[in-house]
């Protein structure tokens, strides 16, 4: 599904130069669950968003689907990733002014569906992460689950081929964490490739693979054990 | 401490120089357009009152009360003999003078010039006036008839570098003069205006024994320290009883005005200048508050809305010990400290626009700082009311952050205020509509008027001025006539007694042959084909001709009935429609008795004065008889050119007229010009409202971007994280300006109603007006949204255009 050659990704300010990423050789398939690991400022929060097409590497090569987008210009960059990739953040990234049910009709307004269609998707979609109780909330009435599940329902209302979600359970107690991963293995096994960027091991351990870097390279693969909740 | 405050306030000018700069610019703009204003009203204000004895200076004018039909007339002069019949009926009056006259040939040698700033004057106003001598003897100048002063400007003129004491020059090259005196120019910032001054007794007697009809002469008089006019006043129907007829307050009477009082509040006709009012002097202090009101609104707005940046450091002070009376003194003194810096650039950009300001309102301003007439001290305490004003609402809300929730992070990033601001707003923009809105409607009515149907063409006509004090007398006016007429480029000639645009108060009693009650009507006297040159319209009868024979009005000996020509208004008056009035006999009363007459036709009304004023009635009396007594009145001439090659057929015109009248030089203009005079003073305000109404939605727009930039910086994820659900830049800068869109919309609601009210009764000051156009409403709204969309699109769209990434990564 997405193949990187070579990729690099340089920081620069008036003063100091900052490789960020380092020459990073990597294909993910589609269908697969990648869990990316490694130190803080190992480079793998950089590495998701060049995937999520968010940044242009500074050289190398990306090929997102057969298209080479590393070079592609924002608008689009933003035409690819509103159709293919759904995003989950670790601080939710929600819009505080918004509802649950307009943050979650976002993608598809800017997609120019119509209303009825939007209205369709989005109350199936938070039927299915079961937050529809608090569809006319804002954020600010939500606990830290509940806001994750919103972000995690508006990933999903574009049905992408692709969810990013960088450290999705950071801000998570267990029990929540646990049903974020359980909702994110779901998705993959109906056929989304999901890429996770975590820190904690025990979650890295339900993907299928784990990515390890360092000093922004790849440098070592894990099989993981495809934990599932409730099974240690 | 303070210098804790100090350093403060200066590191948060420098960290957030776009906030500054916008604080400092609007500030400085709306302190800039009050100085301005507030030098014009000064200078408008204090007209005459720098003369040394100005409380005791008083001016007495004639009053003609309405009757038989005719308004009211209110000359501001006097007759010729009320001047040294008050020193000699009221022994309190320490001395009158008189000044008469506007239009004379001066010549020195070669250099001759029709002056309209000469008059005749009295000795005694130097008794009363304290000009600035630099020759000359105040007590002598004018006692000698063969005399003259000038002002220094003229003395120049003629004299060069030559001192002009003792030099001779020649009046409407009659009379030899003396110059006796020289004088400084005369200050913009008076009522009086002349350049030379030639004495009263070289007037015959004649002249200035005339009491009723003769007004012509601005009569002054002073009075002892801490005496009361009103005495003079109570007493002055016994003095027109004594002096002028048992029963002349009945139909007459005397205003008598301080000096210093003439510019602001006389409505007389004849002033020398165009007086002011209160009310027009207050509308532009209105305006000048309007727009820094506004300035003041962006930097609350701009201050509340920032506040979550301060409340951290309001938190800590708090926990540290400081009471909220220190904060407040803190935040006051950033907003002094930031007023005391616009009013500085304020005081630059003063400088900078006064003369384009002074060129504009033919004034001669300029901003002290120090000595009697000094800015300095106002424009201090103005920094520090300013300050003060827009600093007291944002200092007692920052200060009011409680350091508990501000330290735990839980002041909601901007949103504290929100509701007031977007008030302000609203105030803001209303304002600048408001202000666009009547701009529009000046507009229109100048527009209007300036399009009206006057009754005649005033296009392509040429004025000539004839001698003065000898009008086409002195000249072969037949031959001139004639030639002109024959001359290419020319087909109209006539002349008459003035032309229109050029108001000269002239009435005449007009009756029904034998009948008892008459009517007072503004009267014409005109020359053959006056109708035609002028192209006004006969509706019924006929006009002057040469075929027709229209006789000669008060002629010696006297001709038959002589002929008049009536408008409508005036035929409507004596009860006939345009057919019933031909040949009907009418009684003329004019200088003395009555002299029979009859109506030849009836012409259209026409509009010879500002559409402000209704039409008047008007007869038309021949003059171009030189056995008629009106043949002097016949003297200024009107040629109407085709317009193709007019600098050829000008200058034919002034070649016929310098082999014709050799040697008077050719005094000419376009009756376009006396048009456009007329409107000068609402083509100035509308110019004038239209800057200001610029500087409005600028500042208002300053504001928009201030309020703009600091959304789009607190709500930066929120545009990183809509850009990544697929939100292209033009998503956002919809969202943002929809946002601020609403608000300039409600402006509108509150502004309509505000400017249609004041643009009505303004408008109803004019006797023809426009309608008010929705234009006008729907222009300054659409100009006030498209302002706004451009500003805050400008700002969302540079937001808009980052990558999502930096804002994500910002959080």
């Amino acid at each position: 599904m997405l193949v990187m050659q070579s990729l690099s990704k340089v920081f620069r300010t008036t003063e100091v130069e900052t490789a960020a990423l380092n020459d990073v050789d990597l294909g993910i398939a589609a269908g697969e669950f990648t869990a990316i690991m490694g130190p803080s400022g190992c480079g793998k929060s950089t590495l998701l968003n060049i995937i999520g097409m968010l940044d242009n590497p500074s050289s190398g090569r990306y090929f997102f689907m057969d298209e080479d987008v590393a070079k592609y210009p924002e608008r689009k960059l933003a035409q690819l990733r509103k159709r293919n990739i759904g995003f989950i953040f670790q601080s939710f990234n929600l819009i505080d002014e918004l509802t649950v049910f307009a943050n979650v009709e976002l993608p598809l307004v800017y997609q120019r569906l119509p209303a009825a269609e939007r209205k369709r998707r989005v109350d199936a979609v938070l039927e299915r992460v079961g937050i529809s109780a608090r569809r006319n909330h804002v954020p600010t009435q939500l606990s830290g689950g509940q806001q994750q599940r919103v972000a995690v329902a508006r990933a999903l209302v574009v049905a992408p081929k692709l969810i990013l979600a960088d450290e999705p359970t950071g801000n998570l107690d267990t029990t929540n964490g646990e049903e974020v991963m359980n909702m994110l293995v779901k998705l993959n096994e109906e056929g989304t490739t999901v890429i996770m960027v975590t820190h904690s091991r025990s979650h890295a351990e339900y993907a299928r693979r784990i990515v390890n870097m360092l000093d922004g390279r790849v440098v070592t693969e894990n099989i993981g054990q495809m934990r599932r909740a409730g099974n240690a | 401490m303070l210098k804790s405050y100090l350093s403060v306030a200066l590191r948060q000018l420098a960290t957030n120089k776009v906030y500054s700069l916008i604080n400092v610019a609007g500030l400085a703009i709306g302190l800039a357009s009050v100085v301005l204003i507030a030098l014009f009203v000064r200078h408008e204000l204090g007209y005459d009152s720098f003369w040394a004895k100005a409380d005791r200076i008083y001016r007495i004018s004639r009053d003609y009360y309405a009757r038989e039909g005719a308004p009211n007339r209110v000359p501001a002069s006097n007759n010729a003999p009320v001047a040294p019949a008050l020193v000699e009926d009221f022994p309190e009056i320490e001395t009158a003078a008189r000044v008469f006259g506007g239009f004379s040939l001066l010549t020195h040698d070669d250099r001759a010039f029709y002056e309209s700033g000469f008059r005749w004057a009295d000795n005694s106003l130097f008794d009363i006036f304290d000009f600035g001598w630099l020759a000359g003897d105040p007590k002598r100048a004018l006692t000698d008839p063969a005399s003259i002063v000038l002002t220094e400007s003229l003395a120049k003129k003629y004299f060069g570098a030559t001192p002009a004491l003792g030099q001779t020059m020649q009046i409407d090259s009659r009379t030899v003069v003396t110059v006796t005196g020289v004088i400084r120019d005369l200050p913009p910032n008076t009522h009086l205006s002349f350049d030379a001054l030639g004495s009263m007794k070289a007037l015959p007697d004649a002249a200035l024994s005339q009491w009723n009809n003769n007004t012509d002469f601005h009569t002054y008089f002073l009075m002892p320290a801490g005496a009361d006019v009103g005495a003079i006043e109570a007493r002055i129907p016994e003095f027109m009883s004594r002096r002028i007829a048992p029963d002349a307050s009945a139909a007459s009477g005397m205003t008598i005005m301080n000096v210093r009082d003439i510019h602001m509040r006389s409505t007389r006709d004849e002033e020398w200048k165009a007086t002011s009012s209160y009310a027009s002097v207050s509308s532009f202090a209105a305006v000048a508050a309007l727009i820094l009101l506004i300035a003041c609104i962006n930097f609350m707005n701009l201050s509340t809305a920032r506040s979550a940046k301060r409340a951290r450091e309001v938190g800590v002070r708090k926990s540290l010990g400081a009471v909220r009376l220190q904060l407040i003194g803190q935040f006051l003194g950033e907003s002094i400290g930031m007023a005391a810096l616009a009013t500085l650039a304020a005081t630059v950009l003063v400088e900078i626009a006064l003369p384009v300001f002074d060129t504009f309102l033919g004034v001669d301003l300029t901003l002290e700082y120090f000595g009697p007439r000094g800015f300095a001290l106002q424009l201090a305490l103005l920094a520090l009311a300013v300050g003060v004003l827009a600093g007291s609402y944002p200092a007692f809300f920052l200060s009011s952050f409680e350091p508990a929730r501000v330290l735990k992070g839980e002041v909601s990033r901007g949103r504290a205020g929100a509701a007031f601001r977007n008030v302000l707003v609203v105030v803001q923009f209303a304002i600048a509509i408001a202000l666009l809105i009547g701009t529009a409607v000046i507009y229109q009515q100048d527009r209007f008027a300036r399009s009206l149907d006057l009754g005649f063409d005033r296009n392509e006509i040429v004025v000539l001025e004839s001698p003065p004090q000898t009008g086409l007398r002195g000249v072969d006016w037949e031959a001139l006539r004639n030639e002109l007429a024959r001359t290419p480029g020319i087909v109209g000639v006539t002349a008459s007694h003035y032309t229109p645009f050029t108001w000269d108060d002239n009435r005449v009693q007009v009756r029904h042959q034998g009948a008892e009650a008459f009517s007072r009507i503004q009267f014409m006297a005109v020359d053959y084909g006056f109708f035609e040159t002028y192209r006004i319209e006969t509706l019924g009868g006929r006009v002057f001709s040469q075929e027709v024979a229209p006789g000669a009005f008060l002629a010696t000996p006297p001709t038959a009935a002589p002929a008049v020509v009536l408008n409508e208004s005036a035929a409507r008056m004596l009860g006939w429609s345009p057919a019933e009035a031909a040949e009907q006999p009418v009684d003329v009363g004019l200088f003395a008795g009555w002299a029979p007459a009859r109506v030849l036709g009836v012409v259209r009304d026409t509009y010879f004065e500002s559409v402000a004023l209704p039409v008047r009635p008007m007869i038309y009396i021949f003059g171009g008889d030189p056995a008629s007594q009106l043949y002097g009145f016949v003297d200024t001439i009107s040629v109407r050119v085709t317009g193709e090659d007019l600098t050829a057929t000008l200058a034919r015109i002034d070649a016929i007229w310098r082999e014709h009248v050799p040697d008077r030089p050719v005094v000419r203009r376009f009756l376009d010009d006396d048009f456009d005079a007329l409107y000068r003073s609402e083509e100035r305000q509308a110019q004038l409202l239209t800057f200001f109404s610029g500087l409005a939605i600028a500042i208002a727009c300053l504001g928009l971007l201030g309020l703009a930039w600091f959304s789009t910086e607190r709500r930066v994820k929120e545009i990183g994280i809509r850009k990544t659900l697929g939100g292209t830049v033009w998503d956002v800068v919809s969202l943002f300006t929809a946002d601020f869109g609403k608000l300039v919309l409600l402006a509108n609601v509150v502004a309509w109603p505000v400017a249609y009210f004041l643009m009505q009764r303004w408008l109803a000051g004019f006797v023809y007006r426009v309608e008010m156009s929705p234009l006008a409403f729907v222009g300054g709204a659409a100009v006030a949204l498209a302002v706004a969309f451009a500003t805050v699109g400008a700002v969302a769209a540079r937001a808009a255009a980052a990558k999502p990434i930096q804002s994500l990564r910002f959080e």
